[in-house]
């Protein structure tokens, strides 16, 4: 049997279209303006740890080295008694040649000491140290590296001696022994520096 | 003649299913295409080399979802730094490139906005020189010396985290923060590096970093909306 379309059919149709036409899907776009924005926290926690984060980010940056300068070109030779190995012994120190620098060390008098300290040139990589004591003298030629670095820019440039080495030695067979191949001072104690060379006599 | 209609149907349906699997085939490997790339640049390099005297640089940032959350990213960049020391002068200039993998935990925000965790590895082939004075320990006159490195290079780490959000249309604004670790230096002989490009300085073994960026995002291909379903 043919429907027949009357009037009520077509006000039923027409009413159907505006209800589904009020249901239609949301465009995605309007749909974004009732999200939630994830980037806006009121977790307060949250924020907190992000503030400090930022703060040790910040800073860090800012910082510049510390001045700590444990740089040294002195070489520390301590004598030991060669049969008590771990007893110091004690020389009658009179002077000491430095080669290539060509300078002498010398006192008014020769002094007892058991510990001596002798610069090293910078500007070269090979120092010769002839050392008058107990009224003999015995020479001691050492070579080593140096390298630069920078601790600050308010401390500057500094150089430090690395690898330091016996190279020619007339102090008796495995008497000078090199201990430390790096020449520095404890920055706690700076008058100390720290142990390079040990002689057994 | 029927039966002839039927297998020319039968070879046109069998072609049809070869075009099938062209199509899967496709559009498997169009989820490796990102949808967009996106080109930034850090904004404190700018503002430093404008407004101090000692850093001169640019860095280039790009970054590119590979696959969902996963991003490509790389920088590229150039330092040059120049230190009045109190003895001296110190300087290093090269470039650098950083390349690493972000982890985007905003997968489901229709605007792309980021926040990520991510990793990185860096290197910088450079070189640097420092022109200084000591007192000569003989004669404690004031001697000068220039002491440089010919080709130094080094590498390191990186973790990073950060925020990318839209600005409006195709601008995005971003901050990364990086905690930078594993330095390793090759070629110090003479002198070792104070600034190095990319990295920063080497007197400690670990640095914080951070850079604030702007973005250009370029459209690669349409990406279907994003469901806000949690």
């Amino acid at each position: 049997m043919r429907r027949k379309f009357n009037k009520n059919t077509a006000l039923r149709l027409r009413a159907d279209a505006v209800e589904l036409w009020r249901k239609r899907p949301e465009p995605w776009r309007s749909r974004r303006r009732q999200e939630k924005v994830y980037l806006r926290t009121k977790n307060s926690r949250l924020r907190a740890f992000f503030f400090v984060v930022f703060c040790v980010l910040m800073a860090s940056c800012y910082d510049k080295g510390d001045c700590i300068l444990t740089s040294s070109n002195l070489v520390r030779m301590d004598f030991f008694d060669s049969k008590a190995t771990a007893t110091a012994k004690t020389i009658l120190f009179d002077s000491a040649l430095v080669l290539p620098a060509n300078y002498m060390f010398k006192d008014t008098a020769s002094v007892s000491v058991s510990s001596i300290l002798l610069p090293v040139d910078p500007a070269v990589n090979q120092t010769a140290f002839i050392i008058y004591y107990d009224k003999k003298v015995d020479t001691l030629v050492m070579s080593y590296t140096t390298q630069a670095q920078v601790l600050s820019p308010d401390c500057g440039t500094f150089s430090y001696q690395n690898d330091l080495k016996i190279e020619y030695s007339t102090f008796p067979a495995d008497s000078a022994v090199v201990i430390n191949q790096k020449l520095r001072i404890n920055f706690l104690a700076p008058k100390d520096p720290v142990v390079n060379v040990k002689i057994y006599h | 003649m029927l039966r002839y209609i039927i297998s020319i149907l039968l070879v046109a349906f069998a072609l049809q299913l070869n075009a099938q699997d062209r199509i899967e085939n496709d559009s498997s490997r169009l989820k490796y295409l990102p949808t967009g790339i996106r080109v930034g640049t850090d904004l404190l390099a700018i503002g430093k080399s404008k407004y101090t005297n000692y850093f001169k640089g640019w860095e280039i940032n790009v970054d590119a979802d590979v696959y969902r959350r996963y991003y490509l990213t790389a920088d590229y960049g150039s330092w040059t730094t120049n230190y009045s020391l109190n003895n001296g002068v110190y300087s290093s200039d090269g470039r650098y490139l950083r390349i690493g993998v972000d982890i985007n935990f905003l997968l489901k925000d229709t605007d792309r906005n980021m926040f990520f965790l991510g990793i990185r590895r860096g290197h910088t082939s450079y070189t640097d020189y420092s022109d200084y004075s000591y007192a000569d320990p003989f004669t404690s006159q004031s001697v000068d010396v220039h002491v440089s490195n010919s080709s130094p290079s080094a590498n390191w780490n990186e973790l990073t985290t950060g925020l990318r959000v839209k600005l409006w249309k195709y601008v995005w604004l971003g901050a990364t923060g990086r905690f930078k670790f594993g330095y390793n230096g090759h070629g110090q002989s003479n002198l070792i590096s104070y600034d190095v490009p990319g990295y920063g300085r080497t007197i400690k073994n670990n640095w914080w970093g951070i850079n604030y960026q702007v973005f250009i995002r370029i459209p690669v291909r349409a990406d279907k909306p994003r469901s806000t379903k949690l």
